[in-house]
């Protein structure tokens, strides 16, 4: 420690008074040769940290794109349930048991939209360039118009009054919604990719 | 620093590289991982340069 402390002190001693003894000239060339190979030094630094930021960037976007693919494969399928839900709706002859077996199918798809929304939201947030913002904005209100809806049917059947056109006009919709949200989500994945 | 250890400070430099770019593409880890990797890199160089200016210093006494 005590050596250590000298050291430090003969060193500070060399470079703030060195220039005015005898050898100026080495003493100097010797300080710029420091000087240069520092400032070579933390070039290579600064090059190589934003090579490797290039990397990093690419594997963040690769991860992005992977999880925002789920998520529109997951939208993709709730599209479908909700599709077939409605046409069975539509149906002059539908069973209960038929209509129930769509509305867990829609239920599910809803589920796994949700969560794969709250993993991915605020990364397809942040990628505001390419249209995140509007379209997690655009998915949020169609799952909330969508689960609005699934709860409405519900209460309906289970009153066992027969579902009424507007409810029916409702979900065909919230279904375009669905769709839109999830063209709009397919056009973030792709500005992502290129 | 000759020409051998130096060959020796690049080649674990890469390793090092790789081996987190590995990790963090397939283990999924952090990319932030692989942000930090030149600093640690530098960081390792100043720990040898000091090792081995102590080194020299006690083979001088």
């Amino acid at each position: 420690m005590r050596q250590g402390i000298v050291f430090v002190t003969l060193l500070s001693g060399l470079l703030f008074y060195a220039p005015t003894a005898a050898s100026q000239e080495s003493f100097s060339w010797g300080l710029n040769s420091l000087r240069n190979a520092a400032s070579a030094m933390l070039d290579w630094f600064e090059n190589l940290s934003q090579q490797i930021n290039e990397i990093a960037n690419n594997e963040e976007r690769r991860r992005i794109t992977v999880a925002l693919t789920d998520l529109s494969e997951s939208m993709y399928g709730l599209e479908q349930n909700s599709r077939y839900l409605l046409e069975a709706l539509e149906r002059p002859s539908v069973s209960e048991g038929e209509v129930s077996r769509y509305i867990s199918a829609t239920e599910s798809s809803l589920l796994d939209v949700r969560s794969k929304l709250e993993a991915v939201g605020l990364s397809l947030r942040e990628q505001y360039r390419a249209g995140g913002f509007e379209a997690e904005r655009e998915i949020s209100s169609a799952f909330g118009s969508r689960a609005g809806f699934l709860y409405e049917l519900k209460d309906t059947i289970r009153s066992e009054s027969p579902v009424p056109n507007d409810l029916i006009q409702q979900g065909r919709a919230t279904l375009e919604a669905i769709s839109a949200a999830n063209e709009e989500l397919l056009k973030v994945i792709g500005s992502l990719q290129t | 620093m000759n020409g051998k250890s130096l060959t020796l400070h690049i080649g674990i430099f890469v390793v090092m590289l790789s081996a987190t770019y590995l990790l963090v593409r397939f283990g999924g880890l952090s990319p932030d991982l692989l942000r930090a990797v030149p600093a640690l890199f530098f960081l390792y160089l100043g720990v040898m340069f000091v090792f081995g200016a102590l080194k020299k210093r006690r083979t001088l006494k």
